[in-house]
């Protein structure tokens, strides 16, 4: 069978963060005994292919763009694919004596990145004595994965805090899409990742929300134009705070520009932040019940973003069911102009260690899930939703009749499957909802470069204990799901009602100076308006 | 104080000397920066990223977006740079030379208490005057073969190495010969330049036909065939599902299933008219089918053409599309009813390369190739990056050369012309304005002085030896960059492009000239922006 290919797309500082977690994921993830193998089919994010050195690859079938300083160490080729210096003809184009070199500073790699380096295959790094929280700057200092040349995009115009050409305008971004140079750059990578795909399923792009937004606006459209395949798109939002100030207002009309086209364009689209709320400014962080983090790092906020998307993909990544595609999930969640979808996520799922699947879920008190779109809470009612959980094994389902002693007054206990198990519990809990749910019984294996997040109550298998015990998490079960429900019209009302400060756009000059137009502005405010209706059901 | 600081104290400014001192000492660094790369023996910049990345170039506008240039100033005369480039596609370093040297002239006098306005009226009365220079030194050409060898081979040399340039220069001149049509504007849209990782860049070569960087994707295909029909189409032959139906409304996966199959014959019949018509054309002849299509292909519809001993390539590029019917003949199909040999394009040979993990398909000995590839080869990105700057400034050069139908004498003949003719021309000129002339005859010289310099001999020896020997000759004359002597241009076949010239003597002019009228630099409002 064919696996059929997505291809991922990067777009801007954070959401690299994000996929260096995600990818770090799939490599921790990656199966090597044939005995076991692995139950998602990892041909559909990477791509097998062959250097000239006629070695063969398997890197991720990604194109990513940033800023020059964010990609410090890392070759525009990648290394994967040099012909290595020494057997090339040393043969000039020009009068070797009238060559200047002009020699940038050597970027130096993160302690952990050399310790990658030095320590090959042998011995896997132990992160115990680097700490990885003071030493990260950027998504390259934790980098796994190697990439093929054509992965890496680096926008040179613009510098990363440069004062005088902030990149940090949605407009920004669509005119460098507009600069041929970059465009035709650009689609032809697209293009050539589309042909080596035998039926690809659609696109997954995952954007921050601020110039590169307008990257990934104009991107879309491209992709939608060229390519009519699904596409969901992830924009996001970093949950670092800031002292209140006009950039706030900034921020504010980037995120309802993007969410706008965005919505024009893709299938399905899931806005991620850390914090509960993305404006008018950064809010609490959202709060798991078995982990501490700091929302205000980067590298952590990320990595339970990556733990989100990497899990709730599993259903179009599955070996076993190879025809649920991208474009079916789309299909189940986009109806009704809903395009816009919350994403949850339940880390680790809480096992208690000896208990099963059928008991835990009947102590279960409290939300299931914990919301990771800003603005938004996810109840538990009237939603369309798709779920995923993974690392819960069908022998944690319930104990033998022999054994069940009280377990067999539960009605949970006819169920065979965890499949069947769980949704007869949402379909009970759930009131007024259509749910898929995905399972897999492989749990998230988790290594270093991931980070410590996890309380000292969780055990190495990630089931919640009473006590707290304070090892290293090997492997925890995880769920995260996409819903469409009622809930995002308060989304888009506090998106609405925070733009409609915004009097006249006639203040914000780099916005009007790279092409926005008043009236360009009051549709999006319509927009926002119409969008908000259409999550408004009136049941009676 | 300025006015700003009463209503924001924040506000940083320079004013009236202070400003300009800012600006011409921008406009100086910048100078700096570019000087030694101007001429065929100025020196290229290697640039080594922090990563160890390697840029090798000397062309101004590749330097200053590589150079992330900061400075406000600095900046506005890189972006002139830059749309010189856009426009002509050569001179960017004599813009950054020019708007720098006329800045430091302009310096001098103002010093001495000029008031800038008047220097940028002398400017001005100068830019028109050497406008009409520029006009009578215009030698008039037919777009012959030799005349445009010796204005690419001008352009090229300057880019990279002689033996290479050579090549080059014959490559591109064919190359826009064959694409140029009766006329119709010429389409440098029609020379694909297309990169190879191999071997060296004497390598390089024209392909008189098309070159796609993506071969068939089925084991079985023909890797080689002659004599073939070319259908080039923008069909999907891969089974979509929409998004229309919700997983929701199916109760077992089999239901599903049956959909699937029902949907997957839509597409098989697209393959089969195809087929039909291959039939027709092929059966029992010596000929073979090619197909190339804009969108994707999928596995059982690449099976069933395989079968059928057809070449089919999926994904192409769009502007391949136009090319393809361009070079072969045929029409680009949009669907499959009434499919007719008239729709189909020919080709002599169509053969595949593989390099790595990237296939080449050739196509060649088409009828009337009125489009080509031009293949770079090098054993390297960086030197590939080099040859496709240079090939596409050669290419340039010949389109100015043809769409201008003029050529100008080349090695600085132009500027000392210009120059000395100023200088008469001042005596006409009435009250200060004057200065401003003079200052730009002396600017105009920055273009020989710097390639004298770069060459290795002495500015103000050469200068003073060219216009003795204009005055005496009463004709162009340049610099021989070997000798360090006057020669005549049109015996030494160097010759420059009219509007690129025309272009510099434009910009130049106009950003020197707002540039000195800058009487204060502010900078105030949002610095919280970049958050």
């Amino acid at each position: 069978m064919t696996s059929r290919e997505i291809l991922t797309i990067q777009l801007g500082h954070y959401s690299n963060f994000i996929g260096t977690h995600w990818w770090n994921i799939q490599e921790t993830n990656f199966s090597y005994d044939s005995d076991n193998p692995s139950e998602i089919n990892h041909d559909v994010l990477y791509r097998e292919g062959e250097n000239l050195k006629r070695q063969v690859t398997y890197t991720p079938r990604l194109l990513l763009v940033d800023l020059r300083e964010a990609v410090g160490y890392l070759k525009e080729q990648g290394t994967l694919y040099d012909t290595s210096q020494s057997e090339e003809a040393q043969q000039s184009l020009w009068d070797d004596t009238k060559v200047e070199v002009l020699k940038e500073e050597t970027v130096n790699k993160s302690p952990f990145i050399k310790s990658l380096d030095e320590s090959s295959e042998a011995q896997t790094p132990t992160s115990s004595s680097l700490s990885l929280e003071n030493n990260i700057n950027s998504w390259v200092d934790y980098l796994l994965p190697r990439f093929h040349p054509r992965t890496l995009n680096v926008i040179k115009h613009h510098k990363h805090d440069g004062a005088m050409y902030p990149f940090g305008i949605f407009t920004y971004g669509r005119n460098l899409w507009n600069t041929e140079q970059f465009s035709d750059d650009f689609s032809e990578r697209i293009r050539a990742y589309v042909e080596e795909c035998d039926l690809m399923q659609g696109f997954q792009a995952c954007d921050s929300v601020d110039c590169f937004a307008g990257i990934g606006a104009s991107c879309m459209q491209h992709l939608k134009d060229e390519y009519g395949k699904s596409i969901i798109s992830f924009p996001c939002i970093d949950s670092k705070r800031t002292e209140p100030s006009a950039s706030n207002m900034i921020k504010i009309l980037n995120t309802a520009l993007c969410w706008q086209h965005v919505e024009e364009y893709t299938s399905l689209f899931s806005p991620l932040c850390c914090g509960e709320t993305a404006w008018p400014q950064i809010g609490d962080s959202r709060v798991f019940n078995h982990l501490t983090y700091n929302s205000e790092l980067k590298y952590h906020s990320s990595a339970l973003l990556a733990t989100a998307l990497d899990t709730l993909t599993i259903r179009y990544r599955r070996k076993e069911y190879s025809n649920v595609v991208l474009s079916d999930l789309c299909a189940d969640l986009n109806k009704l102009g809903r395009k816009a979808t919350a994403t949850s996520l339940t880390l680790p799922f809480p096992m208690t260690a000896k208990a099963d699947l059928i008991d835990v879920l009947d102590d279960f008190e409290g939300p299931l899930w914990t919301s990771l779109t800003p603005n938004c809470d996810i109840s538990m009612d009237k939603n369309m939703q798709s779920i995923v959980l993974r690392g819960i094994s069908e022998e944690r389902l319930k104990r033998p009749i022999s054994h069940a002693m009280k377990q067999m007054s539960k009605p949970a206990y006819r169920c065979s499957t965890v499949h069947e198990m769980m949704m007869l519990y949402l379909g009970c809990t759930c009131h007024a909802s259509a749910t898929y749910l995905s399972n897999i019984s492989s749990p998230l294996y988790i290594k270093s470069p991931y980070p410590k997040i996890f309380n000292n109550n969780i055990t190495e298998t990630g089931d919640v204990i009473g006590w707290p015990i304070g090892t290293d998490v090997q492997s925890v079960p995880v769920m995260a799901g996409l819903h469409s429900g009622n809930d995002l019209s308060a989304m888009y009302e506090s998106l609405h009602s925070q733009l409609s400060r915004i009097r006249s756009i006639k203040k914000f000059h780099a916005f009007t100076d790279s092409g926005l137009e008043e009236d360009e502005f009051n549709e999006c405010l319509n927009y926002l308006l119409d969008c908000k209706e259409n999550y408004e059901d009136h049941y009676i | 104080m300025a006015a700003i600081s009463l209503l924001n104290p924040k506000a940083e400014f320079a004013r009236a000397a202070q400003a300009l001192a800012v600006n011409i000492s921008a406009a100086k660094g910048i100078q700096d920066v570019m000087r030694t790369n101007l001429g065929p023996k100025g020196t290229m910049k290697m640039l080594v990223s922090g990563a160890g990345d390697i840029k090798i170039t000397k062309d101004g506008n590749v330097l200053l977006h590589e150079m992330q240039i900061q400075h406000p100033t600095a900046s506005l005369i890189a972006r002139a740079s830059t749309a010189q480039d856009d426009v002509t596609g050569d001179g960017t370093t004599s813009t950054v030379l020019v708007i720098g040297e006329l800045l430091k002239q302009a310096d001098i006098c103002i010093s001495e208490g000029l008031h800038p306005r008047m220097l940028t009226e002398g400017f001005e009365l100068a830019r028109i005057k050497t406008l009409e220079i520029l006009d009578s030194l215009k030698i008039p050409i037919e777009p012959t073969k030799e005349n445009l060898i010796n204005i690419a081979r001008t352009s090229l040399r300057t880019k990279v190495h002689p033996t290479v340039a050579d090549k080059l220069t014959e490559i591109c001149v064919d190359a826009v010969l064959t694409i140029k049509q009766k006329d119709q504007e010429i389409d440098l849209h029609m020379i694909e330049l297309m990169e190879m990782q191999h071997r060296t860049a004497a390598d390089t070569n024209l392909i008189r036909g098309i070159v796609t960087d993506h071969g068939s994707r089925h084991p079985d295909m023909p890797k080689r065939v002659e004599n073939a029909y070319i259908l080039t189409c923008n069909v999907s032959l891969e089974y979509e599902k929409s998004e229309v139906n919700s997983g929701f409304f199916y109760k077992t996966a089999e239901e599903r299933e049956k959909l699937v199959a029902a949907e997957r014959e839509f597409i098989d019949n697209r393959v089969k008219k195809i087929i039909e018509l291959k039939k027709k054309l092929c059966d029992g002849t010596n000929k073979s089918f090619v197909m190339i299509n804009q969108k994707g292909i999928d596995p059982p519809s690449l099976d069933m053409l395989a079968r059928e001993n057809i070449l089919a390539l999926r994904r192409a590029k769009r502007r391949n599309m136009e090319r393809l019917a361009l070079a072969c003949g045929g029409t680009a199909m949009n669907s499959f009813d009434d499919l007719r040999e008239e729709h189909l394009g020919w080709a002599g040979l169509v053969y595949e390369h593989v390099l790595g993990e990237t296939k080449y398909t050739f196509i060649e000995e088409c009828k009337k190739p009125n489009s080509v590839t031009i293949l770079l080869k090098g054993p390297n990105k960086y030197t590939l990056e080099q040859l496709k700057d240079a090939v596409r400034d050669g290419l340039r050069a010949i389109k100015n050369a043809i769409d201008d139908g003029a050529i100008i004498p080349g090695a600085g003949a132009f500027e000392v012309a210009a120059s000395q003719a100023l200088h008469l021309y001042k005596e006409k000129v009435k009250g200060k304005q004057r200065l401003g002339v003079q200052a730009y005859a002396e600017a105009l010289l920055v273009i020989p002085k710097t390639l004298a310099v770069n060459s290795g001999f002495d500015a103000q020896d050469t200068i003073v030896k060219l216009l003795e020997e204009r005055s005496t000759l009463g004709e162009a004359v340049g610099l021989d960059i070997s000798t360090g002597e006057a020669l005549k241009p049109t015996d030494a076949g160097i010759y420059d492009n009219y509007n690129v010239k025309k272009q510099i003597i434009n910009s130049c002019t106009i950003i020197a000239s707002n540039l000195l009228l800058v009487d204060e630099i502010m900078r105030a409002g949002l610095s919280s922006l970049k958050g």
